[in-house]
């Protein structure tokens, strides 16, 4: 299990929060997604066996949002 | 029981109410009329991919203007229901604690100005001026926002319901005096019936803004979203300077506007065996005349004058002073003033939307 802080543009109100945990959270071995609209990012727990940054990044693109690993 | 019309309640909800309320609570409407989560038993969730896409793309352009679509009025009609429902209930609460507690004008100035503040922040952030108002931005519980996600057969009806009752914790102005207005009925049954019709009044323009903001597509959603922001951002300096007027700030910003424009002709007072004696017409307008004249060193009676009026301009306050009073609906009341120092007297409506001044020569 690790813990990734994700970058994220686009989000632009309090329900873009929620479009983004949704998202992430519906991707199987994503134990749970928390964005931060007032600081643009998401911060997510995953079993890296089962899911990758990549699918997670394509999940929030997929919601209309771009998003790529903090670095 | 104080005799409350409540037809006029509902027609002030109609006019000023729907527009100032629209002002403070359309985010959580537009919030109401979002659908940002593709739940797992939704249509679009067993659509094909390109249907999939599709709603992806049509999300994506909403949210370059903040506010995103539904298709259908559900949404907007549960949310006025249960906007109804938790002002009612509020109502009939407030009116139960009418004989015990009571807003004070400075509780009143202090609500005002935070409201005041926390709109010209929201606008500000609305039209992306700086990050930082980012952090205005009421964002529901986590909790909240779980449920909401995982009422997957309510999801349509669930997350308008649980926004439409929390505009209870944001109410405008107009609601707030209605609020004042419930709790001087001192009755549970009245309290609930001015809230109930004030409410329901407001409820055309909700719904009808609402449903438009549903229909509007591309560069007029964009238009409609912006002109909502300068909205919010004007009725927010509207608020602060109301507050500010409340507490008797000198730098109120519609103080500072009157100071430079010439004064009006001041009413002067009439002698009335050794008092000094002003008459205030409270109209559903304001006060007239606005400003008045009186000598310092003898005491003042000042007379409020009422006829067939209903709005705000009842609920009469003068801060420096202490005087807070509520005014019949027809009637004349006099306000004993002691004998003054030379200065200003201000004198406002409880929300601090309409005032005048009494100079004390």
């Amino acid at each position: 299990m690790v813990k990734q802080r994700f970058e994220i543009t686009g989000m632009h109100c309090t329900g873009c929060v929620m479009a983004v945990e949704g998202a992430v959270e519906d991707l199987a071995g994503v134990l749970s997604a928390r964005a931060d609209y007032a600081r643009q990012f998401a911060d997510v727990e995953y079993d890296e066996t089962r899911v990758t940054p990549d699918q997670i990044i394509a999940a929030i693109a997929e919601s209309g949002y771009q998003a790529r690993l903090a670095s | 029981m104080p005799k409350v019309n409540l037809w006029i309640i509902f027609l002030t909800g109609l006019t000023t109410g729907g527009l100032t309320c629209l002002a403070v609570q359309g985010g959580l409407l537009a919030t109401a009329i979002t659908r940002p989560v593709v739940m797992p038993d939704s249509p679009e969730a067993h659509a094909s991919k390109k249907a999939r896409r599709r709603a992806a793309r049509a999300r994506a352009r909403a949210m370059q203007t903040g506010i995103q679509v539904a298709r259908n009025p559900w949404p907007v009609v549960y949310f006025l229901a249960a906007k109804l429902v938790a002002y009612t209930l509020l109502g009939a609460l407030l009116g139960a604690l009418g004989s015990v507690f009571r807003i004070t004008p400075t509780a009143q100035a202090i609500m005002l100005m935070i409201a005041g503040l926390f709109m010209v922040a929201t606008a500000l952030n609305m039209l992306n001026v700086h990050p930082i108002f980012r952090y205005v931005a009421l964002q529901p519980p986590r909790v909240l926002t779980r449920l909401v996600r995982n009422q997957a057969k309510s999801q349509q009806a669930f997350a308008p319901v649980i926004l439409g009752l929390m505009t209870v914790l944001i109410p405008c102005g107009t609601t707030q005096a209605m609020e004042v207005l419930a709790i001087g009925s001192a009755s549970p049954l009245l309290g609930a019936l001015i809230m109930f019709f004030f409410v329901l009044g407001t409820s055309p323009t909700f719904f009808v803004l609402g449903f438009l903001a549903t229909q509007l597509r591309g560069k007029l959603q964009t238009m409609f979203a912006f002109a909502a922001a300068l909205l919010v951002l004007a009725l927010g300096v509207v608020a602060l300077d109301s507050g500010l007027k409340l507490v008797n700030a000198p730098f109120a910003p519609s103080r500072v506007i009157a100071s430079l424009a010439p004064t009006p002709s001041a009413a002067q007072a009439v002698m009335v065996d050794g008092v000094q004696e002003l008459t205030v017409n409270a109209t559903e307008y304001g006060y007239t005349p606005t400003v008045l004249e009186a000598q310092s060193g003898i005491p003042i009676r000042l007379w409020l004058a009422t006829d067939n009026t209903f709005g705000c301009a009842r609920a009469f306050v003068i801060p420096r002073l202490g005087v807070q009073t509520i005014l019949p609906e027809t009637g004349r009341v006099p306000i004993e003033i002691a004998a003054q120092q030379p200065g200003r007297i201000d004198f406002t409506c409880a929300m601090g939307m309409y005032s005048g001044v009494i100079l004390v020569n």
